[in-house]
């Protein structure tokens, strides 16, 4: 009886400290950058994993350009030698980004002999900011040395990046993590309006209008550190390529999309559609803001 | 000596207990490799670890941008054990839903789901496990485009 009764009431604490109201932990982007604009929010861990996580990846851009028939431009691409000017941990973070982006472009279009270079130039980076431990360079090299493994070389830069950002988050180095998602953004938006400016091309122009999502959430995330000068003059040069945004409209039709099964397999079709209204002289003016902001912050002398 | 005895099996009922209501070994990364494997000709992306201790009413939610003109590859990755199956849930920009790798009607189970995307913005996944049990899992994603 004793023993029956102190089962239970075992059985009751730990229940009782187990249980409690179910919680759901959702961050919805649009009213966070809602308040973001009215106040001087401050932002919360979760809502900054939340900005930072939600940041495409610079592949995606490279796909776009690929696919629509551009030859590869090395001459776009942040040169190694500029890594001697990054001396700050913030230069560093960031240009570990941009070079982070630039390795997206070449492994899509499988130069894997300068995948290797740039590889060693993020590490020694990443070395100095504490962060270079998930880089194995042996599997690395092994891969980038067989044209064939070049899908297995593309997972390993892409998984090793997140590891990364995922340590610095860990960590409470947010400040670090959100500058390096920054570089690769702004990279990609370099070479993308490189590319259109270059050519017309009606994909990679929408595409850069379409990063009026991103600016914002970009402009939020970084004025959390607003009291650090980096920062400041960062969200001070996207303000200026955000003007030009305001300016670029995205239009949604919303349908119910379409499940079918192919092959066992769950597959939707999207029926809703987005349309991005971006003029030639927007293109052209984001084209000469990115490029101004990129050459101070990769120090291209 | 009985006071003895009540207290050794207090202390063994409390560790036995405590130990099926905390989700013990959840190490979510271990399992990237194997379950990429599933990417086949898509492109890896990122993937988000989902851990939701036993008894927790808990729905993990990431958020990312997806791209008109992408299709989007979501694989659902558990370990299964105690918990139950993970399920996987799409939403747009709006929290309207999309799609779920658990279909209701048919008790059915798929372990991945494919977006093709004509809609350029904000999208959430969410990770659930079939009757809260809670659970240990990964959601991979990946990308292709035509």
């Amino acid at each position: 009886m004793k023993l029956k009764n102190s089962l239970i009431i075992v059985l009751c604490l730990l229940l009782s400290a187990c249980g409690g109201k179910s919680k759901k932990e959702k961050i919805d982007m649009n009213a966070l950058l809602n308040e973001g604009q009215e106040t001087s929010l401050e932002i919360s861990p979760e809502s900054m994993n939340a900005i930072i996580e939600s940041i495409p990846s610079p592949i995606e851009i490279a796909m776009v350009i690929k696919k629509s028939g551009f030859e590869f431009n090395e001459k776009m691409l942040n040169r190694q030698e500029n890594a001697k000017f990054y001396t700050t941990a913030q230069d560093k973070a960031f240009n570990i980004g941009v070079y982070g982006g630039d390795l997206g472009y070449i492994n899509i279009y499988e130069k894997a002999y300068m995948a290797v270079n740039y590889l060693s130039t993020i590490k020694a980076l990443a070395d100095d900011i504490n962060i270079g431990q998930f880089f194995d360079f042996n599997t690395i090299k092994r891969m980038a040395s067989n044209n064939d493994k070049m899908d297995s070389l593309i997972y390993l830069s892409t998984v090793n990046f997140n590891k990364m950002d995922v340590f610095l988050r860990s960590q409470k180095r947010s400040n670090l993590s959100i500058l390096m998602v920054t570089g690769t953004w702004t990279e990609g938006l370099y070479i993308a309006t490189q590319v259109a400016k270059e050519n017309k091309n009606k994909e990679i122009t929408e595409w850069v209008g379409y990063q009026k999502i991103i600016i914002d959430q970009l402009i939020l995330g970084l004025s959390a550190y607003k009291n650090d000068d980096y920062f400041q003059k960062l969200v001070t040069d996207l303000k200026s390529l955000k003007t030009v945004y305001d300016g670029i409209t995205i239009k949604y039709d919303y349908h119910e999309p379409e499940s079918v099964e192919v092959d066992g397999r769950l597959v939707i079709v999207d029926k809703s559609t987005s349309t991005v209204n971006i003029t030639d002289a927007q293109l052209s003016q984001i084209a000469n803001l990115v490029t101004q902001i990129r050459s101070r912050l990769v120090k291209n002398g | 000596m009985k006071v003895i005895r009540d207290i050794k099996i207090l202390l063994i009922s409390g560790f036995l207990l405590g130990s099926v209501s905390v989700f013990g070994q959840c190490d979510a990364d271990m399992f990237l490799d194997q379950c990429a494997n599933g990417l086949g000709t898509y492109n890896y992306i990122k993937s988000f670890s989902i851990k939701v201790p036993l008894h927790k009413r808990i729905n993990p939610e990431c958020s990312y941008v997806f791209s008109k003109g992408s299709t989007y590859l979501l694989i659902a990755c558990d370990q299964n054990l105690k918990g139950g199956k993970m399920i996987l849930s799409l939403y747009d920009r709006e929290h309207n839903l999309i799609a779920s790798t658990f279909n209701e009607k048919d008790n059915r189970y798929y372990s991945d789901l494919r977006y093709s995307c004509e809609t350029t913005g904000v999208y959430y996944i969410t990770a659930s496990f079939k009757g809260s049990k809670g659970g240990c899992g990964m959601c991979i994603l990946g990308f292709n485009r035509e």
